[in-house]
Formats: C-alpha cells, structure tokens, sequence
C-alpha cells in the first residue's frame, strides 16, 4: 500500500485479495515465486552493498525526513567520496615503480578554481578597456539616480553632451527597481576635451497623478585632467508634490 | 513546464540561498558616497552576479570606493559565497576579520564566514564563527538570518532541542518564508529522532499557517501537510491523514502525491470507494500534475487494486491492462529520454530553457525543456535536488565564460589593431612636433623675461620712470629729444633772442613731461609688473606644455608598449583558460548526464517493477475467473 509516498510504509501496491490467493491457479504461483525472487534479488544485493553501518540504521520515518537529512549528508559525501577515491589511488599506486601524478582535485575544486581565474581575467580585461578606450584625462561618467520614485515613474532617458546625443535608454521594471533601492545608473562613459562642456538630460515617464510627464536639466562642467563624474538625480519634492530634476559634479 | 517538486535536501540546502537573497534583498538603505558604489548597488539589485564582482573589481583597483571600502569588500565576499565561490568568499571574510581597519564589519564578516562554512559542511567551525558575534545583534535582517542559520546548525548537530530553542528566538517581524523553511526542516528533524509529537507541533506551525503571500511559501504549507497526512497514514489515522492532506492545493506541487496519499487513507479510514475518487481524479488528464509523474504512474497500479477489493474484477481487470499499456509507453518515454540524456541533447535543451544572459548567483534550472517534453516530469525530482542544481549552475556558467572567451579574444585583437594605429599615428606626427618644438622653444623667452625683471627692478630702484612711459609719453619724450637735437644744430638760422625763446619752451615741456612721468609711474610700475607675471604664467605653461611634450615622446612609446605587453598577456591566459574550461565543462556535463541516466535506469526499474505487479495482478484475476467458469459460476464471466 502507498509505496510511493515512503519505503518505510511497509505495504505493497497490487496485493492480491487473501481469499482470491487461497485459489491461486499452480501457473499463478509459480509465477508469484519468479515474481518475488526477483524482486527480492535487487533488494537483497542492495542490503549486501551497504556498509555495516547502514544496514542498522533505522527506516527514516517519512519521504520529507528521509530527504531533508540527505542534504547535509550529500553535501559531506563528495569530498569523502574523493577522499576515499584518492585514498584508494594511492594504495594503487604505491606498488606502481614511477612516480604517479597527483590525483586531480575534486571537480568542484577545480570549478571553483576556474571560476575565479575568469572572474580575475574578465576583471583585467575591463581595466585594461577603460585604462586603453577612456583614460583619465579626457573621462567623463554620466550616472543616473533617483530616490522613491513615487511622484515619478522613469520610463525613458537622453543624454546630449556638447549637442550631440550619447544615450537614449529605456528603463526595465527591474533597472527602475533597482534605481529605487539605491542604485545608481552609469549611463555614459565618453571622452572629451580639457575646457567646458555642456550636458542636456531629458527624462520622459509618468507625473503626478499618471499623467505623462517630460523634464529636462542642462548642466555645464569643466573638464581637467582628471575624470569627471556628474550624476542627474530625480527626487521627489514632497512640498510641491513634484518631482525635481539635479545635477551633481562629484569632484 | 516549472519544476516543482523541489526535494527536502534542496529545500535544506536552499535555505542558505534563499536567505542569501533576502540579505541581498534588504540590505539596509546607504548614502551613496561614491558614484561607483551606487553602480555597484545598480548590478547588484539586479542580481547581476558578475557584473557586480566586476563593478566591485574594477573600481577597487581604480580606488573609486573609498568610502565603502568595507561594504564592497563584504558584498563581494557575500556574492561569492551565493554564487557558489566558497574559498574565494572564506578568503575575503578572513582578510576583512583580519583588517583592525574594518572592525565596524567585523561580526558581518562572522556571519557571513559561518555561511560560508556551513555550506561547506563544517558545522562545527560555522557555529565557531556564529560563536564570535556574541550577545551583539545585527541589523535587523541579518540578524534574522543569523537565528535561522544558528538553528539550522544545531539541526546539523543533531540537536533538534537546541535548534527549536534558538527558532523560539526568532522576533515577531521575522520573514515568514525563511521561518516556515525553518520550521519545516526542524519538524522533519524532531520526526526522524522519533520525537512523533513534536514534530507535528512544528510541522503545524507551517501547515496550518495563515494566508501565504507567495508561491513559496503555499508550496511550504503544501508540504508540511504532506508531511503530517504520511505521518498519520503511517501510525493508521486514516482521518487525520485526510485532514491534513485536504488542506493541500491541487493546483500545487504536492497535489499528485497528496491525491495519492488521501487515497490511501480513505482507505485505511475504511472508504474505499472514496479512495478510487481520488485516484481517478489523479489519473484523469485535467488532474493529472504532469505525464510521468511518480504518483500518476503509482495510481495507475493502486486504482485496480482497490477495484478487486471492492469486487470489481471486471473493471479491475481492464484497469490493470490500462496500467500495463501505460508503463510500456513510460518505458519508452524513458528509453528515449536516456538517449537524450546520453547525446547531451537534453543538457542543451535544460540549459536553453534556463538561459540566464545576467548569470546571476540565485538563477535555477526552474524550467524543464519544452520538447521532448514526455520525459521531463519524471526527471523533474531529480534536476531539483540541490547538488544537480550546482552542478547545472557550474556548467550553465563555464557556457556562459566560453563565450565571453571568445568575444573578449576578438576584441583583445582589435585593441591589438587600434594601438598599431596609435603606434603609427604617433610616429607620424613625431617629426613634425619635434621640428615645431624646437621653433617655439620657451627658453629665449625665458632669459627676455629675466632681463625685463631686472630692467624694471633698476628702474624702480632708480627712479627711472622714462623707462616705465607708455607709449604716448616715450613718444612725447622722443619728440622733446629730437627738438632739442634740432635746436643744438648750428645750422639753423635763429637770433639769440629766438633761440632762447625755444630753449625755455623745450625746456618747459621736458618739465611737463617729466611731471607726467612722475605723476603716474606707481600706476605704470604696477601694470608693467603685472604684465610680467603675467608673462610668468604663459611662459610656466609653455613650459609645462613643452615638457609633457618631451615626456610623451618618451612615455607615449612606453605606454603602448606596456598596453601591448598587457593585451598579450591578456590572450595567453585566455589561450591558456579555453582548453581548461571546455574538459571542465565537459566533464561537469558528463556528471550531470551520469545523475540523470541513473534517475532513469532507476525509474526504468521500478516501472519494470509495477509492470510485473500488474501482469501478476492481471494473471491471478484471469485465473480465479477461469476456475470459476470451471465451477460454473455466474461470476465467473470477466467481459
């Protein structure tokens, strides 16, 4: 009965009826004798597999238990697992007259491994991009921040440095979200001159009251020879219930 | 298709991610001090894993997180951790614990080094790190966190009291989902030490919870309930059993296995034609959760076997032959499910139905392929468990960095072709700049403005202030000198009286002119040393122009030769990381279809198993149908 839901639910699906069994044709119960010899036999090889330990182990009282315990355990096996691979390695090994190669690592290991080496060079790469494409003397960072949102809901940005468009963006629900969190959008990253320059923001979303709204904030800076970050934030004025439009050169 | 049944041992081991991501969810709200932190944050909330370590990178060696300095370093360590990254997030814990500088973070760090241990199974040294923090709290969230692991850790050690002491802890603001995960795996700990009643008091708590708020949280509840209905089929309490199991949404990921369950204890309560309900419902396509599910498959045997005890031979007989025709066309479902998982072409499929572009720490292989779909529900269990999870993860990201590889190649060979350019372009201009620098050299200009300092310093100190005249009074003083020449020639034709005529009126106008010297040299000194410095200034930036000039001719070709170096360098570790990330892959993938192909020989077997079930099944009823006719029995006619 309910085999599915756990082994330790000691019952069995199909059972025939007690009466029904009492007339079990000779053909049936041969067949009912193959049946149970080979059902038994996998069961049987199973219990030899086991170690001596196991085999004492109580039943896990149900499906849930038995797989919430096996998390841990599965997560402890591996390296065992390796180890005891490992260890019978070099019990191999020893009557081998060369040297063998180190057993490799666990696969996790080497993964792990692997992985920070790309994250390393992936790092290195955008350094080396930014050092070759924007140095710091003609670098500029345009970001994009805003706090609650709740007067305005950002749709779409432009940026215009020196009368040309560097940025056209269309913000995902998820992008918004994180603005709202506290993160801050690097919008642009461009080279110019050593002298001033001039920035046009234009932000298109929805106002107060769901209505569309269009802002715009025009920024002029020097640039030296140091990179220049300017940051357009949207913040709500709760006073005017409007939201407001500013520019920050962080120097 | 979703995955849903996610196993226990997931649900154990995701608790770590889940409150990973409420961490990440509700870090406390910063000032944003630095632009580049607040792009960190940007990626972050978007739970872009790399592009998050490589914002946190990138600006770390350009030193633009100064201010936040400790929290980037403890985001990184927090998002290596989620990701999997285990040493590489111990190692920056423990170079934060090791920095007097960072003490503000320091029990941060404690925590986050206890997760970190944990999910390397060091129970032991993960409560040692919890143990430093102390009686001090953390800030809200992660001190919720820190209680969960805390009683997740003691669970670990066995000490199911410990764990519901420290659960008891929790404050009422407690997020409910990680709390009813935690309340699960203690109620599922308590029933495996065979501490039956506890365990339902805690199982409970999260199957009678109220409203859920999420999908989440409604499969949690739907699995306590599981969990309490097998618990009182198993002690024989076929009415509690129902109870619990009736609370449990059909919609859900549960509901095969509760329909299931409830039928079997309909029938322990003593109704078992109620029981045949519940299974037919299962087995009905509207109510079925997904071909090839396990308690799909076990009804179909269960079903007919409750028919014959009801005395229904008849329908039995032909439930059972339904049953038989069903699990051949499983076993060859699953023969060509083991092909697909044998040519890698089921990998491919999970791995594109699970695309992640963002490759973020937290993303799952939650979506099973959409064709071949006959197979995929009888994996689902399978590709659920924690450590198939990992290992898709691993390999869903080395994809993910071999075609980074190959991108970032072909652009290290365009900055190859632009610093060539460069190269050129400089050598070009060399030339022409060197020959256009030597004509404006600044020295002579130099050596002019000293001698102009020193003249204006003698004339100031002499009191020479026709040296200091403007131009309408050195030309007043030049007409007064050439009168003068022309009234000392002897030739011209003037008396005495003339002569002295003139002599008094030039001698008059060097005396207004003199006077005019005299009245205005302060206001001419004063220009004329300001013109100086002036001339100071430009001269100090042509100079400056001039030497960065020099030291571009120098550095520029040393520049592009480090620049070039680096590209190099850059494609040999790449050449070098290419070979090792495809046999990692590979091998990783083979892992993976090795589970897989295991999943299906066992599933193989124990359809083989209900198979032989219903044929022997099929075989008795056959048979006492054949005595019967022998004994001329009316009931003996089975069609």
């Amino acid at each position: 009965m309910h085999g599915l839901l756990d082994t330790s639910f000691d019952t069995t699906i199909g059972e025939p009826p007690e009466s029904g069994r009492r007339r079990t044709h000779w053909l049936s119960r041969l067949l009912g004798v193959a049946l149970a010899v080979a059902m038994l036999l996998p069961l049987l090889l199973a219990l030899w597999a086991l170690p001596a330990g196991a085999q004492d182990k109580p039943v896990a009282p149900a499906a849930p238990a038995a797989a919430a315990a096996s998390a841990p355990a599965s997560a402890a096996s591996a390296p065992e697992v390796a180890a005891s691979v490992a260890s019978a390695a070099s019990v191999a090994s020893a009557a081998a007259p060369a040297t063998p190669p180190p057993p490799p690592a666990p696969l996790e290991t080497r993964i792990q491994q692997l992985k920070a080496d790309l994250i390393q060079l992936n790092r290195d790469l955008l350094i080396l991009e930014e050092e070759l494409l924007f140095p710091a003397g003609t670098q500029v960072a345009i970001f994009v921040s805003m706090d609650v949102g709740r007067l305005f809901e950002l749709e779409s940005v432009r940026v215009v440095l020196d009368d040309k468009v560097v940025a056209q963006h269309l913000y995902s629900p998820l992008e918004v979200q994180a603005l709202h969190r506290g993160g801050v959008q690097r919008l642009v990253l461009a080279n110019v001159k050593s002298g001033e320059h001039r920035i046009d923001a234009f932000f298109t979303g929805r106002g107060p009251h769901e209505r569309d709204y269009k802002r715009g904030t025009t920024v002029k800076f020097d640039k030296g020879s140091e990179p220049r970050y300017i940051e357009l934030r949207i913040r709500d004025v709760q006073a005017k219930l409007q939201p407001e439009f500013e520019v920050k050169v962080w120097q | 298709m979703r995955i849903w049944r996610c196993s226990r041992g997931f649900i154990v081991a995701a608790m770590g991610s889940l409150a990973s991501l409420a961490g990440a969810q509700t870090l406390p709200a910063v000032e944003v001090r630095a632009p580049h932190w607040g792009e960190v944050l940007f990626q972050h909330h978007q739970e872009r894993t790399l592009d998050t370590l490589m914002a946190i990178g990138v600006s770390q060696n350009f030193a633009r997180l100064a201010p936040h300095a400790a929290e980037a370093e403890l985001l990184r360590g927090g998002v290596l951790l989620a990701w999997g990254q285990h040493d590489d997030a111990a190692a920056v814990f423990e170079r934060v614990l090791a920095d007097p500088a960072l003490q503000a973070v320091h029990d941060r760090a404690w925590y986050h080094l206890a997760r970190v241990r944990h999910e390397r199974g060091e129970t032991a040294a993960a409560e040692a790190a919890l143990a430093r923090i102390g009686s001090r709290e953390l800030a809200k969230p992660l001190q919720i966190e820190r209680v969960l692991l805390g009683a997740q850790l003691r669970l670990l050690q066995g000490d199911a009291t410990g764990s519901a002491a420290i659960l008891n802890t929790l404050p009422p603001g407690a997020p409910t989902e990680a709390t009813l995960t935690a309340r699960f795996n203690l109620g599922v700990a308590l029933l495996r030490q065979g501490d039956r009643e506890g365990a339902i008091r805690w199982l409970q708590l999260v199957g009678l919870h109220g409203p859920a708020r999420n999908d989440e949280e409604k499969a949690l509840r739907d699995r306590a309930n599981l969990a309490l209905g097998l618990v009182a089929l198993r002690a024989g309490e076929g009415t509690a059993a129902e109870l619990a199991l009736n609370r449990i949404r059909l919609q859900g990921p549960e509901a095969g296995r509760a329909l299931l369950a409830l039928g079997w204890a309909q029938t322990v309560a003593g109704r078992p034609r109620q029981a045949l309900v519940a299974w037919r419902t299962l087995l009905s396509p509207a109510g079925s959760p997904a071909v090839g599910d396990g308690a799909v498959l076990e009804a179909h045997i269960a079903l007919p076997h409750a028919l014959a005890d009801l005395g229904a031979p008849t329908q039995a007989l032909s439930a059972y032959e339904q049953a038989i025709a069903h699990y051949d066309r499983e076993q060859g479902a699953l023969a060509s499910a083991a092909k697909a998982v044998a040519d890698g072409s089921f990998i491919q499929a999970l791995l594109a139905a699970n695309a992640a572009p963002a490759l973020h720490a937290w993303a799952s292989a939650s979506a099973l392929p959409a064709s071949p779909p006959p197979y995929a529900a009888q994996l689902a269990p399978l590709i659920a468990e924690h450590a198939f999870q990992a290992g898709w993860r691993h390999l869903r990201d080395l994809r993910h960095f071999d075609g980074r590889l190959v991108d970032a190649k072909a652009q290290l060979q365009i900055y190859v072709t632009m610093l060539d350019e460069r190269r050129g372009a400089f050598e070009r201009k060399l030339s022409p700049t060197r020959e256009a620098a030597a004509a404006r050299s600044p020295a002579p200009l130099r050596e002019r403005l000293a001698a102009l300092k020193v003249e204006l310093d003698r004339a100031q100190a002499e009191g020479d202030w026709a040296m200091l005249a403007d131009a309408p009074l050195r030309a007043y003083g030049e007409r007064i000198e050439r009168s003068r020449r022309t009234l000392a020639a002897a030739e011209l034709p003037l008396d005495a009286a003339a002569r002295d005529e003139l002599t008094e009126r030039l001698r008059r106008a060097e005396g207004a002119w003199t006077f005019a010297l005299a009245q205005g040299h302060a206001d001419r000194a004063w220009q004329a040393t300001k013109a100086l410095r002036d001339g100071e200034r430009q001269l100090v930036e042509a100079e400056r122009r001039d030497a960065s000039l020099a030291a571009a001719q120098v550095d520029e070709p040393r520049r592009l030769a480090a620049l070039a170096a680096r590209i190099a360098a850059l494609q040999t570790r790449i050449d070098g990381l290419q070979p090792r990330l495809v046999a990692l892959a590979s091998e990783q993938q083979a892992v993976l279809q090795t589970a897989l192909g295991a999943e299906i020989a066992q599933l193989q077997d124990k359809l083989g198993g209900w198979a032989l079930q219903a044929r022997f099944a099929s075989a008795q009823l056959l048979d006492q149908a054949q005595q019967a006719q022998a004994a001329g029995s009316p009931a003996g006619s089975l069609r």
